[in-house]
């Protein structure tokens, strides 16, 4: 049965997306079956992971989150609504293969999610139809890159997962938006009585200098021990240059891959 | 209580130039101390001076010691933080100066953000003792500094890293680091 977890900051530029996609890979090649979902209208997910000829394939015989978002949303409070038909997610995934015959499945996204948003009520919802239990059990993790707001998106995302993931960058605009998402999860939990139950903190863009280590320890003693991951992702261009090429950072280079790969394994052991 | 030859032994050890002064010196006293014609208030008096002496220069000494412990702390961490050769003996040295530092500054965390960063940098979840009302933070203290004692040495040196470096940055910590410079400083400026 998957474990549903949700990547998501309200800061953007942190490494949501660079995170989800290079879990994705990581995960798979651990023989893990792993769908990855892009719940971001500016589709970075869905660019890392399919080129334009892909992406352009995909969408003249499948479908996006868009239409996810347009034929079967739920809405789940105040008044639950009849539950629709379960969608066949096999419409809507592209897989992404990589080293040998290992593969992911990626539902991508576009723009259309963006005017969707505007025509969808507030809410909220969940994803219930399109995580069915077939799907959930298909997989062993469900990855959600989240838009970096607060938003119907990210409530969906909330309802949907149990568990969610916030990469951070160690300074002072990084521990305020990271204490600001420690009340929207306080508040989401009050408002819908429904959340995800496990949280990670977990340092992007890492430099191990004087504030970067502040403002850790400022995150670590108002979060707690269990959890803030001890694994970092460092600061490194590798990244940048392995997201250009639609490939996992340990495809790229070694040193940063090895790190990841650390990061790799709390995650397993934390979700 | 060294006997003249013990003072000789040591001073074999000394750089000429200093090995002359202090025998200067020695003999100076052991001859006021021999002179049976001085008078008893005199040697007394020279005595009492020698004395002064001592007892302030072993006041200093343990003030220099105070000095030393924060400047030998903040060269292992600025060795640690740039990434410079650092050797385990060094490191194993600022260990205890650490706890012992680190249990002075126990009145100044919160107890919970001390549990928290002890717990975190030493891999390990948070004590129960927090959920206790009657725990302090001296006695969250002690219970990581037990834990890290019963760790082997390779352990001790790689969890100490991360440990001394996050908590040396904290104004909990540099408060006490502060006040221990502080009164050092004090201490000194009194003598002279």
């Amino acid at each position: 049965m998957a474990k549903t977890i949700s990547v998501i900051n309200m800061k953007g530029g942190v490494g949501k997306t660079t995170l989800s996609f290079n879990l994705a890979f990581e995960l798979t090649q651990r023989g893990h079956k792993v769908l990855l979902i892009d719940l971001d209208p500016q589709s970075n997910a869905t660019i890392v992971s399919l080129s334009d000829t892909e992406l352009a394939a995909h969408k003249a015989s499948k479908k996006t989150m868009a239409d996810a978002l347009m034929h079967s949303y739920r809405p789940i409070a105040p008044i639950r609504q009849i539950m629709p038909p379960p969608l066949n997610v096999s419409e809507f995934t592209f897989r992404r293969t990589q080293v040998g015959n290992a593969y992911f499945d990626v539902i991508p996204s576009d723009l259309n999610v963006s005017a969707m948003l505007r025509s969808l009520p507030l809410g909220p919802f969940d994803l219930a139809h399109l995580l069915s239990a077939q799907v959930v059990n298909t997989y062993d993790y469900i990855i959600l890159d989240c838009a970096p707001t607060y938003s119907t998106l990210t409530n969906m995302a909330l309802n949907s997962s149990e568990g969610i993931l916030i990469p951070m960058i160690a300074d002072s605009f990084g521990v305020w938006g990271t204490n600001l998402m420690k009340e929207v999860l306080k508040d989401h939990l009050a408002e819908f009585g429904t959340g995800p139950s496990r949280i990670g903190v977990v340092f992007t863009l890492w430099e191990q200098q004087v504030n970067p280590q502040s403002c850790m320890n400022s995150i670590v003693a108002n979060w707690g021990p269990t959890e803030v991951f001890r694994a970092k992702i460092s600061k490194n261009n590798w990244y940048k240059i392995a997201n250009g090429k639609r490939q996992s950072i340990s495809q790229t280079h070694s040193t940063p891959g090895n790190e990841f790969d650390q990061f790799v394994t709390e995650f397993v052991g934390h979700f | 209580m060294p006997n003249f030859n013990d003072f000789m032994c040591e001073l074999n050890g000394l750089p000429p130039d200093q090995r002359r002064v202090l025998e200067h010196i020695l003999e100076g006293i052991y001859t006021l101390a021999l002179d049976v014609e001085v008078l008893p208030e005199i040697r007394e008096k020279r005595l009492s001076e020698i004395d002064n002496y001592l007892t302030k220069k072993a006041q200093r000494s343990k003030s220099e010691v105070v000095i030393d412990e924060s400047e030998y702390l903040r060269f292992v961490r600025n060795s640690i933080q740039h990434g410079s050769n650092v050797s385990a003996e060094n490191v194993d040295k600022a260990m205890p100066i650490f706890w012992r530092l680190l249990a002075k500054s126990a009145p100044e965390w919160h107890r919970e953000h001390l549990d928290h960063l002890l717990s975190y940098t030493m891999g390990m979840p948070p004590s129960l003792m927090i959920q206790s009302d009657d725990s302090s933070g001296a006695s969250i203290i002690r219970h990581h500094q037990k834990v890290f004692k019963g760790l082997s040495p390779e352990d001790k040196r790689r969890i100490f890293r991360d440990l001394f470096l996050s908590i040396y940055i904290r104004p909990e910590f540099q408060q006490v680091l502060g006040k221990s410079k502080r009164s050092g400083s004090r201490e000194r400026g009194n003598e002279y």
